[in-house]
């Protein structure tokens, strides 16, 4: 081994320590809008929850007990080789799972929870959601969303798994 | 400067060029997704930036402005074919990395995670050294910069074998096809392989030692070849079963650095 490679091993074993010992994980709103210039290159390193945002709608808009069934948000694609090269609405859905995971983040981290129909999280999700049934064609005089963080190896429970559930909102207003 | 120097930089230049374009034009086929009335609309997301002083928030409210936001992507489209056509030029790779930096802030720090982050690390390095050439400092710079491009990228494989490697679920096989019915494309099919535990521990150990293996790669650069040629495999398969086309180049942006650094430790 040359003198000039112990650099190189030394910093493979930190990495290694690093990853028996673990690390801290610290906050700022600079940091998350700035986190590309800290990437932690771990990708789906553990099974656990995940984050899912269900949507109904209601044919009143006071009464939550006239709602059709719960339905996902986000569908799957279909696959193609050309996607390689141009793939915005796939790399779309992707982003949009990312911000329902940071809704889910915000939702355990934050304390203002009074405060979070006025979290950027959740008015996007909320407007996704708008968006998404609007798009279908379902139009109803008002909708609810809920997040669900169901186990990824099982179905979604709706008895256990709604971490949030909206109110009843208007199709047609934000 | 050597042969191998100089191959390395352009295959950096134009492979991070392409990934640049094929990134560009996805924003572009996107723009009514930050338009006023799109989820990203800066009237909402612009509430992450409330924390930031009134000089900045009035310089972001500027740059998300329709026809500002629309202009830039195209002036980023011609910067990065400018950089496969002609390499990396100070102006131009500044252009793109402060773009970058502007438009992950409008996508709330990120649009494609991994992909958004490792786009940035080859930006900085081809920063480093077209910062360098610009003070004199040629042949230095851009070893300095593709060494830190390949640091990033050796990482980034050695990371992610390793909490892999560290996780119960994946030595086990039981993470993959879970991870894989999960995947963009709907779930696996009922007569998929990755059903078959012994497949999925074969394919979840045979992921896990490639990516801890790269310390090796640097050993021999006819290893760092076999090593590159074995991940244009990985990411195209990352691709195919998660539909992450965008780290398949971003990562390949990566490789001439990989075997420069490769040959250099040799």
């Amino acid at each position: 081994m040359s003198l000039s490679s112990v650099p190189f091993w030394l910093y493979f074993g930190f990495l290694l320590i690093a990853l028996l010992v673990g690390s801290r994980s610290i906050s700022h709103p600079w940091l998350f809008l700035l986190r590309s210039f800290f990437p932690n290159w771990q990708f789906y390193h553990a099974l656990g929850h995940t984050p899912r945002i269900y949507w109904r709608t209601a044919s009143s808009k006071t009464d939550e007990s006239q709602t059709s069934d719960w339905h996902p948000l986000l569908q799957p694609h279909r696959r193609r080789l050309l996607h390689l090269v141009h793939n915005p609405f796939v790399n779309l859905t992707h982003a949009q799972q990312t911000l329902i995971d940071q809704l889910a983040t915000d939702l355990a981290d934050r304390d203002d929870t009074d405060q979070m129909p006025t979290w950027v999280s959740y008015r996007m999700v909320e407007r996704l959601v708008r968006e998404k049934i609007i798009a279908q064609g379902d139009i109803g005089p008002s909708f609810q969303f809920c997040l669900c963080l169901p186990d990824i190896s099982t179905p979604v429970d709706f008895t256990k798994d709604v971490a949030l559930q909206s109110p009843l909102l208007r199709l047609d207003h934000e | 400067m050597s042969d191998g120097l100089t191959l390395s930089i352009r295959g950096c230049e134009i492979i991070c060029g392409i990934s640049l374009v094929i990134q560009t034009l996805e924003f572009i086929r996107l723009t009514s997704v930050t338009g006023p009335k799109g989820v990203w609309a800066f009237a909402i997301q612009g509430g992450d930036l409330s924390h930031a002083s009134p000089y900045m928030q009035a310089f972001f409210h500027f740059m998300a402005r329709e026809k500002i936001y629309q202009t830039h992507l195209i002036l980023r489209l011609f910067s990065a074919v400018t950089l496969i056509a002609f390499g990396a030029s100070l102006p131009i790779i500044l252009f793109l990395f402060l773009g970058t930096l502007l438009l992950l802030t409008r996508w709330r720090g990120a649009f494609n995670g991994g992909s958004d982050f490792m786009t940035i690390v080859v930006l900085t390095g081809l920063l480093i050294g077209a910062l360098g050439s610009a003070i004199g400092q040629h042949e230095i710079a851009w070893q300095a910069g593709l060494i830190y491009i390949a640091i990033h990228s050796a990482s980034s494989y050695f990371l992610s074998g390793g909490v892999k490697l560290f996780n119960a679920d994946w030595r086990s096989g039981k993470a993959l096809p879970l991870f894989l019915d999960d995947g963009i494309y709907g779930p696996l099919t009922r007569d998929s392989a990755f059903h078959n535990r012994a497949i999925a521990v074969l394919c979840s150990w045979a992921f896990i030692l490639w990516e801890v293996a790269i310390p090796i790669a640097f050993l021999n650069p006819a290893f760092m070849l076999l090593y590159c040629g074995t991940g244009i495999v990985f990411h195209f398969l990352v691709f195919w079963f998660f539909g992450l086309n965008r780290f398949f180049f971003a990562w390949l942006a990566t490789y001439p650095a990989l075997l420069f650094a490769a040959i250099h430790l040799a």
